[in-house]
């Protein structure tokens, strides 16, 4: 039986899953996101652009220290799973998966660095890969980038 | 369970993102330093200043979490 292949974006050389994500405990209904598959990132965070667009409230209780990323300075905070679904293979059918998202919140209070954090994407790291059993694979000349299903 | 609603979200929000990765060099050229609010294969807004776009669609009565919202610029990020 042929593997479920889930078909990324190809921009700017970056990996895009266009997906929905919901949140009954955060109170946010389906919305509309996307996100790059990052292999050097361990974690998935949600960009301080995707909290502020979304109005997630990152509550200082649940930070998780720092961590830098794209030349910045994030506080990282644990939110609640967040559900994000995305068509499975070429059917309409969906995948719901649970991903632990840390929100990112810049620490600079400088307006140029505070710029400089928003610019940043949502990423999906190998914990996404490693907990929804998906493989990655990018073939940049032929212009493909697809998840396949492994589980 | 078929989610119809989930399923028509994502149908559009991957033929919006295609259609933005079709004119991303275009855009790039336009909105250089940029973030760009767009759906339904429109720009919606955009502004150098992330807080300033997002009050510019509420004023439009636009919720931002039914947009995309993607930064532009000519020099290249590495994360």
């Amino acid at each position: 039986m042929e593997k479920e292949r889930v078909m990324l974006q190809i921009m700017n050389n970056r990996l895009i899953l266009v997906g929905v994500i919901e949140s009954k405990n955060l109170r946010m209904p389906k919305r509309i996101f996307d996100a790059i598959i990052d292999t050097g990132s361990v974690n998935s965070y949600l960009s301080q652009k995707d909290v502020e667009r979304f109005q997630i409230s990152v509550q200082s209780k649940n930070s998780e220290g720092e961590v830098d990323f794209g030349g910045s300075r994030f506080v990282q905070a644990k939110i609640p799973d967040v559900e994000l679904s995305f068509f499975k293979g070429e059917s309409k059918e969906l995948r719901a998966i649970k991903i632990p998202f840390r929100a990112l919140k810049t620490t600079k209070s400088s307006e140029r660095k505070k710029i400089i954090a928003s610019e940043l994407p949502s990423i999906l790291g190998m914990d996404f890969l490693s907990n929804s059993k998906y493989s990655l694979h990018v073939v940049l000349t032929e212009n493909i980038a697809y998840l396949q299903y492994e589980g | 369970m078929v989610d119809d609603d989930a399923v028509s979200m994502l149908l559009s929000a991957q033929s919006d993102m295609k259609w933005f990765g079709a004119n991303f060099t275009k855009f790039k050229k336009e909105f250089n330093n940029k973030f760009i609010a767009f759906r339904n294969k429109q720009v919606i807004d955009s502004d150098s200043n992330l807080d300033s776009l997002m009050i510019k669609l509420r004023k439009s009565n636009i919720n931002t979490a039914d947009v995309f919202i993607e930064f532009l610029s000519n020099v290249k990020a590495i994360l």
